[in-house]
């Protein structure tokens, strides 16, 4: 396939933190999780631990982002460190407190030319750190992205600006992912995302799927796993089982033809060929791995492997005995109805 | 039923009210509900609630040339105290006003759960509500054009959702303008005199019905207060749409801007043709999902028809015994019940899986099409020990085989994306030589991105010409199955497949709702939510899915950026 350029690192800003309720221990497991992947910045919650989160980032070399919504929130903002995001009307208040500010445009993907414009010459004008634009209705399809990327770029050039520019958007449609790969390759610094996709946002773990696959992010190995699960865990999510990388059945399957071919890449002495036969990537490299598994549409190949799996074996009747009221269920045997299968047949 | 005289010659105004006239509106609420039963007959006042300190109202107009005449008003419950709080306090008294929190349906429903999932940071929420017309003016659209003026003014607000409790008897009327019922079960609820249902309305979502909503809400952007009418001078019947029109400049706002470039070429996505349902055959691969009977298969099948696709396959016969009975059974209910469907069917290239299709063909005596399916990409050549000679043997003789036979050929090449372009080529060229009238590109396994499928469907274009159709069957493995099947339609090829929520193997395939979504928003067909709703709600049930598309947790709390 067609790699897409980019034109400079990526930056992603996670929102996790900042949208759900977890306590202090599991906020620090997710900061930890995010250093491992390399993520550019956390945006936490304002509240009593503020201050300790933001030295922890500080040390796991994460930039600590809050939020604010008013001016009175401003005061406890006032955390070394602490970078704050804020709206047009908020800014010059923010800079009068000489605090670190990125503008936050909401509704960008609505805002003319002009009117963008004159945003970005007001965050000139108040020093902005960095500017987020942020489609919250999820109006932008992915060419409107590159096209508003690519005259935000021109307009930044034009005023001198080097601030970074940072995309945001809800996933309404099924184009987020692809809309910020488009941003990236227009020339934007990065992306705000949050882990899961939670509160409707461009989920951070499918978009670093993508960067790791255009060669844009190094194999995060361990960490995304682990970043999915505590999510999952903590916040009592139920992943639907189709959700990329951390669904139940993004590494499954339970088809013969499919299993049939694994299963001769295996023989042959190539597990390399077998992980990638039916699979965008090797799951071995995001920390996960091939399930197969017996149901309705199986074959004969998939009862072996699932025996080869176990270090078991079963004479050619049991397996094609298994197989038999496998196709006759009404969906998957677990793998506690395999084995009562297997002990009644011993 | 006729309008009273004076409709034929007069204007309806939709436009918020101002302080004098809000008393009006109090008092035809008084009367309306008083005559509808949610009051006691014969009372008489105002009525007035707290929630109406944080109101906007909007009120219909009828002028006849003696001044403007209230016939109908509507509320909007805001977070904030509306422009009109001290006139209510006056009319409410202290007691009345400032005292409510939230929002009057909450009282009574359970939205937050629901809206957790939805709502994003920034976004805010609002309340429709009090909608009433005086009853002579009932049925002439005055009650249609106060809802979608309370849609477009909360899109003025930057609303992204509004909450509603509507009388149960008046669901049919609200979901007709874009709302969706939350729960069906009516409840009677101590604060009401009849039963009611709880309503969303999506206003982020291009629905039918919001669309005029957001004409309303760009006007009023654009130039202020909004004024829904008819033809000049004259209200229109029933059922025909009003025209929003300008008036004066209270809402000096920008008119919102479009950076989305035209689809123009994305036109034909709206002929039913251009979708293709595989909900089961493919996404019944899905190792999670129960395997429905006959019964259920027969239930999804109906409501696949119902959607407006052009063909859905059944599934494979050769996979034998209670698969193929299933198949001919649905294929046979395409045929008498007459459904909008071309029903289609997965082989192998083999004797083994086309002989059942064609005993399908004859006992049916409609038009079969078979997607015969053949591995392509080099990776599954090492893995199955083929090579490209092998290949071409078969496909030569198997869609020679069924085209021969009267089976509409739609040759299927697996991992399409992987596949090297010389093997592509020599492949369909083979394939179209026998017979094949179509051929399908797969991303078996959700490798592609949009600039890749692009350069693919071109490439295939420019094999097989302009006579032979171009499938494109995509899967979500990055995510990108949507942007996907929208490249390779604007791309130029005919068709694209789609599964109900998207289920399918490992990460699924590109999921119908989103493609029906894009349909709506890019061709203008109408947004058929009900079907759409009705189509998702089956397959959930029958294939048991254990996880809703909307799957937040309920307890994460919404940041306000």
């Amino acid at each position: 396939m067609i790699p897409f350029e980019f034109k400079r690192p990526v930056l992603l800003e996670d929102c996790t933190l900042a949208l759900t309720q977890l306590d202090r221990e599991q906020q620090l497991d997710h900061l930890a999780n995010l250093a491992l992947l390399r993520v550019g910045r956390a945006e936490l919650k304002p509240g009593p631990d503020l201050a300790v989160l933001v030295e922890e980032c500080a040390e796991l070399g994460l930039t600590a982002v809050v939020s604010l919504k008013d001016a009175a929130a401003l005061e406890e903002a006032l955390v070394p460190g602490l970078e704050v995001r804020v709206s047009p009307a908020l800014l010059p208040a923010a800079r009068e407190r000489q605090l670190p500010c990125w503008l936050v445009l909401s509704g960008v993907g609505q805002l003319s030319p002009a009117a963008l414009a004159r945003e970005l010459t007001r965050a000139r004008e108040h020093k902005a750190l960095g500017i987020c634009l942020q489609d919250e209705l999820g109006v932008a399809t992915p060419d409107g992205v590159a096209r508003l990327a690519a005259f935000c770029r021109k307009a930044q050039a034009a005023l001198g600006m080097q601030t970074e520019v940072l995309w945001c958007q809800r996933d309404t449609e099924g184009t987020g992912i692809y809309g910020a790969l488009q941003a990236l390759r227009s020339g934007l610094s990065g992306v705000r995302c949050a882990g899961l996709g939670l509160g409707g946002m461009l989920a951070l773990d499918t978009l670093l799927l993508n960067l790791v696959l255009e060669g844009l992010w190094s194999d995060p190995t361990e960490a995304l796993k682990t970043c999915c699960a505590h999510l999952v865990e903590n916040l009592d999510l139920r992943l639907p089982a189709n959700y990329p990388l951390a669904g139940r059945d993004a590494f499954c399957t339970s088809t013969g033809v499919h299993a049939r071919a694994m299963q001769k890449a295996l023989q042959m002495g190539q597990p390399a060929l077998a992980d990638q036969v039916y699979s965008v990537v090797a799951p071995g490299r995001f920390g996960f791995s091939h399930r197969i598994e017996v149901g309705p549409l199986s074959g004969r190949s998939n009862v072996e492997c699932w025996l080869s799996e176990r270090g078991l074996s079963a004479s050619p009747e049991t397996v094609g005995r298994i197989l038999e009221i496998a196709k006759a269920h009404y969906r998957s045997l677990d793998d506690q109805e395999i084995f009562t299968l297997l002990e009644d047949r011993s | 039923m006729t309008p009273p005289p004076e409709v034929a010659r007069i204007a309806l105004c939709i436009r918020e009210l101002n302080e004098d006239e809000l008393p009006q509106y109090f008092a035809l609420r008084r009367e309306v509900y008083a005559r509808s039963g949610y009051l006691p007959a014969g009372a008489s006042g105002l009525d007035v609630d707290p929630f109406d300190w944080r109101c906007r109202f909007l009120g219909a107009f009828l002028d006849a040339g003696g001044g403007p005449r209230l016939v109908g008003g509507a509320r909007l419950i805001t977070e904030v105290p509306g422009p009109l709080f001290q006139a209510v306090e006056r009319l409410a008294g202290p007691d009345l006003t400032n005292a409510e929190h939230g929002f009057f349906a909450e009282r009574i429903f359970e939205f937050r759960p629901q809206l957790a999932r939805r709502l994003y940071p920034g976004q805010r929420l609002v309340e429709f509500g009090r909608t009433v017309c005086a009853e002579d003016y009932r049925s002439f659209g005055v009650g249609k054009a106060l809802v979608l003026g309370l849609h477009g003014l909360a899109l003025n607000l930057g609303a992204a959702y509004g909450i509603a409790c509507a009388p149960a008897h008046l669901v049919s009327f609200y979901t007709r303008l874009g709302g969706v019922v939350l729960n069906q079960a009516a409840t009677l609820h101590q604060d009401l005199t009849v039963k009611a249902v709880p309503l969303l309305v999506d206003l982020t979502r291009a629905a039918s019905a919001s669309l005029e909503a957001h004409e309303a809400a760009r006007r009023l952007r654009a130039g202020g207060m909004l004024t829904l009418m008819g033809d000049p001078g004259q209200l229109r019947p029933r059922g025909e749409e009003p025209v929003c029109l300008l008036r004066n400049d209270l809402y000096p706002q920008e008119a919102p801007y479009d950076w989305n470039p035209p689809d123009l070429t994305l036109s034909h996505l709206s002929h039913s043709a251009s979708l293709h349902d595989e909900t089961l055959r493919d996404g019944l691969q899905s190792a999670s999902v129960r395997h429905p009977d006959i019964v259920g298969k027969l239930e999804i099948l109906q409501a696949i028809a119902d959607l407006g696709v052009g063909s859905a396959n059944l599934g494979m016969p050769g996979a034998g015994g209670k698969v193929a009975a299933d198949v001919l059974r649905l294929a046979e209910e395409i045929a008498e019940q007459k459904l909008p469907l071309v029903p289609c069917c997965a082989a192998r290239t083999c004797r083994a899986d086309l002989d059942p299709l064609l005993t399908i063909l004859d006992r049916t005596g409609a038009r079969l099409e078979v997607g015969l399916f053949l591995g392509s990409s080099r990776i599954r050549q090492l893995a199955e020990g083929w090579d490209l000679d092998h290949l071409l043997r078969l496909t030569e003789e198997w869609v020679g085989y069924a085209a021969d036979r009267g089976l509409e050929v739609m040759f299927v090449t697996e991992d399409t994306c992987r596949a090297e372009p010389e093997h592509l080529r020599r492949l369909y060229s083979t394939a179209v030589a026998r017979g094949a009238r179509r051929i399908c590109a797969t991303d078996t396994v959700g490798c592609a991105n949009p600039d890749g499928v692009t350069a693919l469907i071109r490439s295939l274009r420019s094999i097989v010409g302009p006579g032979v159709a171009i499938d494109w069957h995509g899967h979500g493995d990055r995510g990108l199955g949507v942007p996907n099947s929208l490249a390779a339609l604007l791309a130029g090829a005919d068709r694209v497949h789609a599964t109900a929520l998207g289920i399918g193997e490992r990460c699924g395939n590109t999921p119908m709702e989103l493609m029906l979504l894009h349909r709506a928003r890019h061709t203008g067909q109408p947004w058929l939510a009900e079907r759409v709703q009705g189509y998702l709600n089956t397959v959930a049930r029958e294939l048991e899915l254990e996880s809703p598309p909307a799957w937040l947790s309920p307890e994460l709390e919404v940041l306000p950026v």
